[in-house]
């Protein structure tokens, strides 16, 4: 089996596009939420979002029009043009059939559902254009990716909800590991839209005022969107061309709660598994861990069932192993949101810098555990895990170390 | 493209033809000191825009390091020069 290395960041945030930015905005917590611009959400309760604000695709899509597309596939390039770049690889130089791409979404391109609707709504069903097809689901989405870069080896989207991002790095890890591709780029995608804001806020999960994912008083997550691509590839090819080696990926762990459609297991039961499950594959035990980037999202039940899994499996070293949610930054960016911790954990590794949870203001007696509140720290970890968990009860945890 | 013949001037005049576009100028309102983010208004997404706009025109790969030190219109036509020499 051949050692998997991270090679390349590439990310559109709330919080900033490229990772220096990103990474500069997120150990600064910097607030990426803010009241929806994009549509009127003056029927709804609550007015939050975290939106990618003033983002024109044109520049980083140059095989087609950007309009050609919709939001989520626009993401998607952006950030997959500035992961290749970030990794100074040159494409032309690869066999295309042995490189692809993976991604991971909640809800592929919802934007074109919307449009469709809304001509078929005022005009009628004549004047919905024959081009829907293509545009709305979501394999769309990495399939754009594939044609902007000529991308011809294994091309798949993994819908795993607000887990996906972690399930579609895990397996480009499997497919560059076990020698069916040479270079992958892996991550998520969602765009902001009116289905997904309609559907959380009637779920009433949607925090009124803020995120404060592990405070006592937290009420609830926030929508966003974004996007964020890893270039992956066999670490010794990365050693070869010199390149900067954020982290390598040592193992992951997914599983299913088999429990309900929305809530957690009660005891954390999959989300334990999927930890277990990513350090065996990994060879690393508790001990090791350095820091886990929290799935976080800020609601009542995540965050208790969350730091109720944690104790579970790591006992006594629980409250010392420092655990953060980003999303009290950039809201829940749905099936981008893994993708985009991982990228944090991957410069976690990479800096020796861990991100901070803002809003933390009064711990839960409940789950009082080492949010790293409000401010990032510098701790050096050596090995990180991130942990990502979606309706479905679909579990996924990512293992990555800093490259030795 | 022959690095050679891209002189400072037509690199001075495409990067302020890219921050016009995205700050929504003209390149007649673009100075060559005027600081990006503080007098331009620009954000890390439109200086992505411009980087891989930058990056495309003369391929030349600038590390975002790098192009985060940029300040304003002179600064970017200096790095451009150095990447260009170096690849040349």
């Amino acid at each position: 089996m051949r050692r998997v290395a991270i090679t390349g960041l590439g990310l559109v945030t709330p919080i900033g596009a490229g990772r220096a930015t990103f990474w500069k905005n997120v150990t600064a917590g910097t607030n990426g939420i803010a009241p929806v611009q994009s549509f009127d959400t003056s029927e709804f309760p609550v007015h939050l979002g975290a939106e990618v604000r003033g983002f024109d695709p044109a520049p980083f899509i140059q095989s087609r029009p950007a309009e050609s597309m919709g939001r989520g596939s626009q993401l998607a390039i952006a950030a997959a043009r500035l992961a290749v770049q970030d990794s100074g690889v040159d494409l032309a130089a690869y066999n295309r059939r042995r490189v692809g791409v993976l991604m991971g979404t909640t809800s592929g391109e919802p934007g074109m559902v919307e449009r469709y609707n809304d001509i078929r709504k005022a005009e009628g069903l004549d004047a919905v254009p024959g081009e829907m097809m293509p545009k709305y689901p979501c394999h769309v989405i990495p399939a754009n990716v594939a044609i902007e870069f000529d991308l011809r080896g294994p091309c798949l989207m993994i819908p795993t909800a607000c887990a996906a991002g972690n399930y579609a790095i895990g397996y480009a890890f499997d497919l560059i590991r076990s020698g069916r591709a040479d270079l992958m780029l892996a991550g998520g995608a969602d765009p902001f839209s009116r289905i997904t804001y309609m559907g959380f806020a009637r779920l009433g999960a949607i925090a009124p005022e803020k995120c404060q994912p592990f405070d006592r008083n937290r009420k609830g997550m926030v929508p966003g969107e974004g996007a964020a691509i890893l270039v992956l590839e066999p670490l010794d090819d990365a050693q070869a061309r010199g390149a900067t080696i954020y982290a390598e990926v040592l193992g992951y762990g997914v599983s299913c709660d088999s429990h309900h459609m929305t809530a957690a297991h009660p005891q954390g039961d999959g989300a334990i598994r999927a930890m277990a499950m990513a350090l065996d594959q990994s060879g690393r035990t508790i001990e090791d861990v350095g820091y886990v980037s929290a799935h976080g999202t800020g609601t009542p039940t995540n965050d208790r069932v969350e730091a109720l899994a944690l104790r579970t499996l790591f006992g006594d070293r629980a409250p010392r192993v420092p655990m953060s949610s980003i999303k009290s930054m950039i809201g829940h960016t749905m099936g981008a949101a893994s993708a985009i911790e991982a990228v944090a954990c991957s410069m976690a590794l990479h800096t020796g810098v861990i991100p901070p949870t803002i809003n933390f203001q009064e711990p839960d007696p409940d789950s009082d555990l080492d949010y790293v509140p409000n401010t990032a720290r510098e701790a050096h970890p050596q090995v990180v895990l991130n942990n990502a968990y979606a309706f479905g009860g679909n579990n996924s945890s990512l293992c990555l170390a800093r490259p030795v | 493209m022959e690095h050679g013949t891209v002189t400072a001037e037509e690199i001075r005049d495409e990067v302020k033809r890219l921050i016009a576009e995205v700050t929504e100028r003209t390149p007649e309102e673009i100075g060559d000191t005027a600081s990006f983010t503080e007098e331009l208004g620009v954000d890390s997404l439109m200086a992505m825009e411009v980087m891989v706009a930058v990056d495309k025109k003369w391929k030349i790969n600038i590390p975002e390091e790098e192009f985060g030190q940029i300040r304003n219109v002179n600064d970017t036509v200096s790095v451009v020069q150095k990447h260009l020499g170096a690849t040349a």
